[in-house]
């Protein structure tokens, strides 16, 4: 009887084989046929060729001279930018709301609990429209733009004061961003009581001097009105903006609810053990539940992370010239919609791939 | 009654202070809402009334809401989408009750589907093509074909890849892979694009259909998922029972192993569903007409310019209401799968 | 759905090859690519009809094929499906305000028929910015609709004149208009006739100014797919024919009474001597009915662009070539 098993397991992996062998080949030639009665141009020599449209937000310099490898380019570093801001702040916001979920305050837990319940069920679409029709309508145009805490606003944009060298840019935003992932080790792994006071301690003096008393030597340019636009100064467009609340708050609900679960899943005697050691709630949270929880809850965060990368994906419905988005316009420009989106499913992948890689190296399955 | 409130709300200072806190964020929001919506808002008069006011702009919502409910719809032919809604609000209550739970329920669910289909269609004088298709009715067509079609696909390939031959394991695993990889908007890019472009001279798919088809990959990749979670969460020992009284793989699948995988992932099923249905709100980017699209398209009225938040809410109450409906029958099921045990 | 059993039928009867007239005659209606809704060129109306210059080019080659011009499928296209639809077979012509240029017609698979509008890129703004002239434009924001020459056409401009440019860009064209009329943007660019299109949709037209400045050169044509010469024939004759109409002073309404002409020339145009319908394929009276049923291309122009719509545009490149336009179709003979 097991030799029939296996025959009968052959033929049917060898069917399987060449039915969809078979079909991939069908439909290929039909799709070689078509391309060449139609003469529509194939392969990737266009990358090479003018670009010739402009993008509106760029991490390096573009112009419209360059290619639709340097256009495409900057539409990656585009996502990339977005994902990681936003996975940054959506983890938080799943932090935030994840505690708040389980607290014994029961005023909180609903407010968490109802505030989870209307953005989870909402689409992310639907959302990102509605943060980009707000910050477009309220906000006024750049005649009139309103100064608040020496940003202005506008509806094309939240113009800030930066440093006029650009050394001085970097080092402030590598001691924020010290001071921020200080915060993140802070809350989440143990640290000697002692150390974390000085911690946070040195990070704000530290801002505090070179704001302060280096004030004189580093010049700040402020944004001002010239002619159409506001020069001067660092912005932040709504589509950005728009984007990146719309990710954060929708990624942040699905993270906080996982983060939640992941904390419901410990068991009770941590707790019990915790407080017959009389530790309080915040430091049983701290110290005991939250580090515990992760081992459940960091597979599904991990994909969260990926879904906020693809769901950046949704930019092009708004405007901002992520990947997807420039690869749309290429699409358009050039008629190479095979190679295009073949590029696009290329990056997705081989970012979904790099995250399976990195979990299964610390040791999980990237599957919960 | 009130004894159980104050014992929730304000059991010590700490709690107290956090309600009051949290009682003054409801009451700013629901206040600045009824504000807007019933106090200053305009439910009778026209735009420049609207434009006027700060409140609401409901006669907006009034004049253009059986647009964003139907589309292009012919308004002649009105009640033939309204009755398919009323059928599915119908079908929906019979499916969630336990009692009809039995084999027949995917063909009752099939005929349903049918007739919704054969609603919307109609017949020669009053043939609607499905260019002029759009709004609720196909956003509910979209989603609920997609995922009745995907479900099946996606039973096939958990099978395929939790099974022990080499090649529909690896097939499987490369496809679920490549399609979870990807966002929804590039395999919708995909099929609106690239489909024609496979297909022999002449042939063409309706790009209803070609979305129709593109949710359905996409669907039952992540199907697969959860119900390979399912699969393996059956004891050997069931396998191996099976196998001792002499049934073969297919039946071993079909009556005992299958039964038991689907019924335990219901809950992860139905997030899974609740998520397909937000997302067939993308095809608006491949210039598909369903709900979000409508909506949009409703906006820009030269007559009516500038109450996207009114149009948006109206669309977010419309999806937060069928969404939550779901979610509440996730936990409703979930809660009775844990009293069973 | 009816469509596919369309197709099926189609695909039975004709295994090999069967060219798009021999399609659009036995299927009964030609399939017309058309715009989502552009003032003057393609937009239904209150109650569904579609009407427009490109809609009125679609019921002249269904009057030439069918001698009705009432046997035509409007499928509605956004401006990155519109040459997928013409590729696949979806649509047998796109009439769809598309611009004829060199990469399209090598590299996307489709053909272009005669020019049917003559327009060139322009730039809209407000008249209180005060600007008279668009190289004032420096550092201006620029909405623009994505994917069309429009973007290319502005990038190419600002930097030949070495002005800063801001685009913005939105993938429909409701969203470019809007986000112009909020003021995200100073300027809006698209084809002048499209400026003059929008303008009119818009609550207080006097508040906005078309610039001086034509920056590109737009030939609108329609289009048909690679590969089938005499459909192109068809759809390039009846273009040339409402041009000849006008040159001859044929018109829908005068057409009859031409039917006694002893001008061999109109003789010829109208098929009282035989010969011309036959090669193309269609009816000898394919002209005539044409004619009768659409008019000629002074009156397509004045109905939906002209003195006699709400856009009121000039006929400027847009006429006889003996009158100092651009018109000009070859001797139907």
């Amino acid at each position: 009887m097991k030799a029939k098993y296996k025959l009968s397991s052959i033929i049917f992996s060898t069917t399987t084989l060449f039915l969809v062998g078979g079909i991939i080949y069908v439909l290929f030639s039909q799709l070689q046929e078509n391309l060449n009665t139609q003469n529509i141009a194939t392969g990737f020599s266009f990358l090479g060729y003018e670009a010739g449209f402009e993008i509106s937000e760029s991490l390096v310099d573009y112009d419209s001279f360059d290619t639709y490898e340097k256009a495409l380019l900057v539409g990656f570093l585009n996502t990339i930018k977005m994902a990681v801001v936003g996975c940054f702040f959506a983890f938080f916001i799943g932090l935030i709301f994840g505690v708040m979920g389980i607290s014994k305050k029961h005023a909180l837990k609903s407010f968490a609990e109802n505030y989870i319940n209307i953005i989870r069920n909402i689409p992310l679409l639907l959302q990102l429209f509605f943060w980009y029709a707000l910050f477009t309508d309220i906000f006024p145009n750049v005649k009139e733009a309103k100064s608040f805490l020496g940003v202005l606003l506008t509806n094309r944009g939240f113009y800030f004061p930066i440093f006029t060298s650009t050394f001085v840019t970097f080092i402030f935003i590598f001691i924020t961003g010290i001071f921020l992932v200080g915060i993140l080790y802070f809350c989440l792994i143990r640290i000697k009581k002692y150390k974390i006071p000085s911690f946070i301690c040195l990070n704000l003096f530290s801002l505090w001097i070179i704001t302060l008393v280096f004030n004189q030597l580093f010049t700040v340019t402020h944004p001002t009105l010239q002619g159409f636009n506001i020069s001067g100064g660092e912005s932040l467009s709504p589509e950005f903006c728009s984007l990146f609340l719309g990710l954060t708050i929708y990624t942040g609900a699905f993270m906080a609810e996982i983060i939640r679960s992941g904390i419901l899943a410990i068991d009770k005697g941590q707790w019990e053990a915790g407080r017959s050691i009389g530790l309080n709630d915040y430091q049983l949270l701290r110290f005991i539940i939250i580090p515990q929880s992760f081992k459940v809850s960091l597979p599904p965060l991990i994909s969260q992370f990926l879904n906020l990368t693809k769901n950046s994906s949704l930019a092009v419905a708004i405007g901002y010239p992520d990947f997807v988005s420039i690869a749309n316009t290429s699409m358009n420009q050039t008629g190479q919609a095979i190679e295009l989106v073949g590029l696009i499913m290329a990056m997705y992948l081989s970012l979904s791939l790099i995250s399976s890689v990195t979990l299964n190296f610390l040791g999980r399955s990237s599957r919960a | 009654m009130l004894k159980d409130y104050r014992k929730k709300y304000f059991n010590d200072l700490e709690s107290s202070v956090a309600s009051l806190l949290i009682f003054c964020i409801y009451f700013f929001i629901i206040g600045y809402f009824f504000n807007w919506l019933i106090i200053e808002g305009v439910w009778v008069g026209d735009a420049s009334v609207c434009k006027s006011s700060t409140g609401a702009c409901v006669s907006f919502l009034k004049e253009k809401l059986v647009f964003i409910l139907f589309g292009v719809y012919p308004r002649e032919f009105l009640i033939r989408p309204i009755l398919g809604i009323i059928i599915l609000i119908l079908g929906w209550l019979h499916f969630t009750k336990k009692k009809n739970w039995n084999n027949l329920l995917f063909f009752k669910f099939l005929a349903l589907m049918f007739i919704y289909i054969l609603l919307l269609r109609g017949f020669n004088d009053s043939f609607v093509p499905t260019s002029k298709w759009g709004g609720l009715p196909l956003t509910l067509l979209l989603s609920i074909v997609g995922i009745a079609l995907s479900y099946p696909v996606g039973i096939f390939l958990a099978l395929a890849r939790t099974s022990n031959q080499l090649i529909p394991r690896y097939l499987s695993i490369i496809y679920i892979e490549l399609i979870r990889g990807v966002p929804l908007i590039s395999i919708l890019f995909m099929s609106s694009v690239l489909i024609p472009l496979f297909l022999p001279d002449g042939v063409t798919i309706n790009k209803l259909f070609r979305a129709q088809i593109a949710i359905i990959l996409f669907s039952a990749a992540y199907f697969a998922e959860v119900i390979r979670g399912g699969l393996n969460s059956i004891p050997k020992g069931q396998w191996e029972g099976a196998k001792s009284i002499g049934l073969n793989y297919f039946q071993i699948i079909r009556l005992i192993v299958l039964p038991q995988a689907l019924v335990k992932v219901i809950p992860p099923t139905v997030n899974t569903i609740i998520g397909m249905f937000k997302d067939t709100s993308l095809v608006i980017i491949i210039a598909l007409f369903d709900l979000m699209g409508t909506t949009k398209a409703s906006m820009t009225d030269s007559k009516w310019l500038g109450f996207s938040v009114e149009a948006y809410f109206l669309c977010a109450l419309i999806y937060f209401i069928i969404c939550s409906k779901m979610g509440k029958f996730s936990k409703k099921v979930e809660q009775e799968l844990q009293r069973g045990h | 759905m009816k469509s596919s059993l369309i197709i099926l039928s189609i695909v039975l009867s004709g295994i090999c090859f069967s060219g798009t007239l021999d399609v659009v005659k036995k299927r009964g209606t030609l399939r017309c690519g058309v715009s989502t809704g552009l003032a003057g060129f393609s937009t239904p109306d209150s109650k569904g009809v579609w009407r427009g210059l490109d809609v009125d080019i679609c019921r002249a080659i269904a009057a030439a094929i069918f001698n009705d011009p009432k046997k035509v499928d409007y499928v509605s296209l956004n401006a990155q499906q519109r040459f997928t639809a013409l590729q696949s077979g979806e649509i047998d012509l796109l009439s769809r305000n598309t611009t004829h240029n060199l990469s399209r017609d090598t590299q996307m698979g489709i053909n272009f028929a005669p020019i049917v509008f003559f327009d060139g890129q322009g730039f809209m703004v407000r008249k209180k910015i005060g600007i008279k002239s668009a190289m004032e434009l420096d550092g201006a924001s620029v909405c623009t609709q994505q994917g069309t020459t429009t973007e290319l056409n502005m990038a190419d401009f600002f930097r030949s004149n070495r002005l800063k440019l801001k685009p913005v860009v939105f993938e429909s064209n409701e969203e470019v208009n809007q986000s112009f009329i909020k003021g995200r943007c100073d300027a809006l660019t698209t084809d002048r006739s499209g400026l003059a299109s929008e303008r009119s949709k818009m609550k207080n037209p006097g508040e906005y100014t078309i610039l001086p400045e034509v920056i590109s050169k737009e030939p609108l044509a329609p289009a048909v797919r690679h590969g089938d010469d005499q459909w192109l024939d068809v759809v390039k004759w009846t273009i040339y024919a409402l041009i000849e109409a006008e040159e001859l002073e044929i018109d829908s309404k005068n057409v009859k009474s031409f039917s006694k002409s002893k001008n061999p020339r109109v003789r010829r145009f109208l098929g009282i001597s035989r010969g011309n319908g036959k090669a193309l394929g269609l009816d000898e009276a394919w002209a005539k009915n044409t004619i009768s049923h659409v008019g000629n291309y002074g009156e397509i122009f004045e109905r939906h662009v002209g003195k006699d719509s709400p856009l009121k545009l000039d006929r400027g490149l847009n006429n006889l070539w003996s009158k100092g336009g651009l018109l000009y179709a070859p001797p139907v003979r």
